[in-house]
C-alpha cells in the first residue's frame, strides 16, 4: 500500500467536479490564441500534452498578490482590509510551484508573525500538482529537489502512468477526494517516479552561495538591467514594501531587492549601494537560505543574462 | 500586542509635542500597549496620509509612550506638520529589547550619538546609578537631546560626559566626536557597553571599544535603521537568515560580526 490511487481521466474529472461542488473555482492550464498558457476556469477535455509550465507564477499570486491594501484610517479608527473570500483549485500546477508554495507557506505562516491575508487565501486554495515529463527551458528543478515530482506543497499530485494517472494525496481533504479509487502498490508509484526522473538530465549539486564572491556578483551585477523581471517571475520572492493607498490607507506591493530603493534607509544612505551588493543579497536568499526551486523562469525572463542560469555558470565564461 | 494582533494599528492621539532641538521633536502618544514596551523596542508609526515606519520608543508613561523623531523624510515631515490632539496610528511593540536583566547591577558604558540617545533613554532610566557611564555626543549643543534630564541622571550617580562636534559661544564642555571621550582605562573598568547612534558613529565607536579591550560579546548595538515592516515578513532587514526586526534590533557585536560574514553590503 502506498496511499496512491489509480485514476482514469474520467475519474480525475469527477474529482474536479467534486471540488466545484464544494465551492471551488477550478482553474486548469489553457492556451490562448497567442500560444501563452494561463490558468483559466473550467475543466479540460483532456490533459494538454504540450503544457510545460506557466510563464508566470500564478500559484504564488493566488496567495500573495502583486499589491493589496492593508488598512485605511476611517472616522473612528483603522479599517482592516481582509483577503477576498474565494476558493480556488489549481489543476495541473507544476511541482516546482507546489514546492515554492510550501516555502512561502513556511515563510508567511510558520515563523514569527503569521500573515492573516496569506493564511486566509491559502486555506481557500486546493492544489492538484501534475508531475512533469520534460524539463522546462533553463530549469534545474531536479537539482533543487523540486521536480520532476513534488515532495510537498500540494493537496493531490498526479503522475501520468500509461493511459491512466497515479494520484497521491498529501492532505486530509485530498485523501477524502481520492478515497473511492483503487489503491496502487508503492513499487508502482516509485517506478513511475524513477521513469520520470530518467527523462531529466542528471543534476549536479547546487552551489552554496558565499557572500563577497566579487568575481561572480561583479559579473552578474554589470549585466543586470535592474528591470525586476526575475523577481516578479520568481515563485518564492516574497519581499514587499508598504506605501500609500488612496488618501489615507496603506498597501503593500512586491518590492524587488535588485532595485536601489529597496536598500535605501531613512535619510538616504544605502545598505547595498552597488548592483553586485544587491546580487549578493538576492543569491544569498536563493542559494544560502535555500529559496530557489529551479523553475528557470527568471532565466527565461532576464534580458541581461544575469539570472540563475548565468549564476550557475562559471563567472567570465561569456565574453560580454 | 495592541490593536488587531500585529496587523492593524490602533488610533493614537498626540498628547504633547516637545521640540528637542532643530529638526527633532518628541511626541507623547496614547498607546494601549504601553505596559508591554521594553527598553530598545520599537513601534510602527502611521503618519496620516503616508505610510508606516518603525520608531524606537524613547519614553513610557501610564497609557502613553514617547517617540522622538528627526525630520529626515516625507513621513517624518508629515508628523512635524501635526498638532497636539491629532490622531496617528501605532502598533507594536516589536523586536528584541536591550538585555536589561544582564546589564542590571553591572558597570555599563553607554555610548550614544545624536538621536541615538532616544533608543537608550528607557535603558538609562532603568540602569541609572553609580555603575553607569554615559558618553553622549551631538553635532552641536542645540542638538543634545533631553537636556533637562541630565541633572537627574547625575543626581542618581551616573557618570555623564557630553561632547559636541562643534561648540558655540555658550558651550564650555568637550569638543570632538563622541569616540574622543573613550579611553582605555574607562573601557577596561566597564563590564558591558551599549552603542546607539548614526551608522558612522556606530562603526567607529564599536571599533574603538574592541581595540580598547572590550570583548564583542559584551557590546550591544541596535540595527533599528534596517527595519521596515517590523514583523519579519517584508524582507528588507534580512541579513543572511536573520531578520533585524524579529531577531533584533538589539544584537551583541559578536552577533553582528557573525551576521557580517553572511551579509552583502553595509551593516552600519
Amino acid at each position: 500500500m502506498s496511499g496512491a490511487k489509480r485514476l482514469s481521466w474520467g475519474d480525475l474529472t469527477r474529482v474536479l467536479r467534486a471540488l466545484e461542488k464544494e465551492g471551488y473555482e477550478v482553474l486548469s492550464p489553457q492556451k490562448n490564441r497567442w500560444g501563452d498558457w494561463f490558468p483559466e476556469p473550467g475543466l479540460p477535455a483532456g490533459w494538454p500534452g504540450d503544457f510545460q509550465n506557466y510563464a508566470y507564477p500564478f500559484l504564488k499570486e493566488a496567495v500573495f498578490p502583486l499589491e493589496e491594501p492593508l488598512f485605511s484610517s476611517g472616522g473612528t479608527g483603522f479599517v482592516f482590509h481582509a483577503a477576498e473570500d474565494r476558493r480556488l483549485a489549481f489543476f495541473g500546477a507544476r511541482p516546482c510551484d507546489a514546492e515554492a508554495l510550501a516555502y512561502t507557506d513556511l515563510f508567511f505562516t510558520g515563523r514569527f508573525f503569521a500573515d492573516s491575508r496569506y493564511r486566509a487565501r491559502r486555506r481557500n486554495l486546493f492544489v492538484i500538482a501534475a508531475a512533469c515529463r520534460a524539463p522546462c527551458p533553463k530549469s534545474f528543478c531536479v537539482a533543487a529537489q523540486a521536480g520532476p515530482w513534488a515532495r510537498k506543497g500540494f493537496d493531490i499530485q498526479v503522475y501520468p502512468a500509461g493511459g491512466d494517472w497515479l494520484a497521491e494525496a498529501a492532505t486530509l481533504q485530498g485523501r477524502r477526494l481520492l478515497s473511492a479509487y483503487p489503491d496502487v502498490r508503492r513499487e508502482d508509484l516509485l517506478r513511475v517516479r524513477r521513469e520520470l526522473e530518467g527523462l531529466f538530465p542528471a543534476p549536479g549539486p547546487l552551489p552554496r552561495h558565499t557572500v563577497r564572491d566579487a568575481a561572480r556578483t561583479g559579473w552578474l551585477g554589470a549585466r543586470c538591467f535592474r528591470c525586476g523581471a526575475c523577481i516578479w517571475l520568481c515563485p518564492t520572492c516574497t519581499c514587499y514594501d508598504q506605501c500609500r493607498f488612496g488618501k489615507d490607507g496603506v498597501k503593500r506591493e512586491q518590492d524587488p531587492c535588485l532595485f536601489e530603493g529597496y536598500h535605501r534607509l531613512a535619510g538616504g544612505a544605502s545598505l547595498r549601494p552597488t548592483q553586485p551588493h544587491r546580487m549578493d543579497f538576492r543569491y544569498e536568499c536563493k542559494f544560502g537560505v535555500g529559496a530557489c526551486v529551479g523553475c528557470g523562469r527568471c532565466s527565461v525572463g532576464c534580458v541581461g543574462y544575469a539570472a540563475m542560469e548565468a549564476y550557475l555558470e562559471r563567472p567570465g565564461s561569456r565574453a560580454t | 500586542m495592541s490593536g488587531r494582533g500585529h496587523e492593524l494599528p490602533e488610533s493614537s492621539k498626540i498628547i504633547r509635542i516637545r521640540d528637542e532641538g532643530p529638526g527633532i521633536r518628541s511626541f507623547d502618544l496614547t498607546f494601549s500597549g504601553w505596559e508591554e514596551v521594553r527598553p530598545g523596542q520599537m513601534v510602527k508609526l502611521y503618519a496620516p496620509g503616508h505610510w508606516e515606519f518603525p520608531v524606537s520608543v524613547s519614553g513610557v508613561d501610564e497609557g502613553a509612550i514617547t517617540l522622538t523623531l528627526a525630520r529626515v523624510g516625507v513621513a517624518t515631515t508629515a508628523m512635524f506638520g501635526l498638532s497636539e490632539g491629532a490622531t496617528v496610528g501605532l502598533r507594536g511593540p516589536f523586536g528584541r529589547p536591550w538585555p536589561t536583566q544582564l546589564l542590571w547591577g553591572r558597570k555599563v558604558l553607554v555610548v550614544a550619538g545624536g538621536v541615538g540617545l532616544a533608543p537608550t533613554r528607557l535603558l538609562l532610566r532603568e540602569l541609572a546609578g553609580p555603575g553607569l557611564t554615559l558618553l553622549y555626543g551631538a553635532r552641536s549643543p542645540s542638538l543634545l537631546l533631553f537636556r533637562d534630564e541630565y541633572g537627574e541622571l547625575v543626581d542618581r550617580g551616573v557618570d555623564l560626559r557630553l561632547t559636541v562636534d562643534a561648540g558655540d559661544a555658550t558651550w564650555k564642555g568637550h569638543v570632538g566626536v563622541v569616540t574622543t571621550l573613550l579611553d582605555r582605562d574607562l573601557v577596561r573598568t566597564r563590564d558591558h557597553a551599549v552603542v546607539a547612534g548614526p551608522p558612522v558613529m556606530m562603526h567607529f565607536a564599536t571599533r574603538a571599544l574592541v581595540e580598547m579591550g572590550m570583548p564583542p560579546e559584551r557590546i550591544f548595538v541596535t540595527l533599528e535603521n534596517h527595519m521596515k515592516c517590523g514583523v519579519g515578513l517584508c524582507g528588507h532587514c534580512r541579513i543572511g537568515d536573520r531578520y533585524v526586526c524579529t531577531d533584533g534590533p538589539v544584537f551583541s557585536l559578536a552577533e553582528v560580526f557573525a551576521l557580517q560574514e553572511r551579509s552583502a553590503g553595509n551593516l552600519w
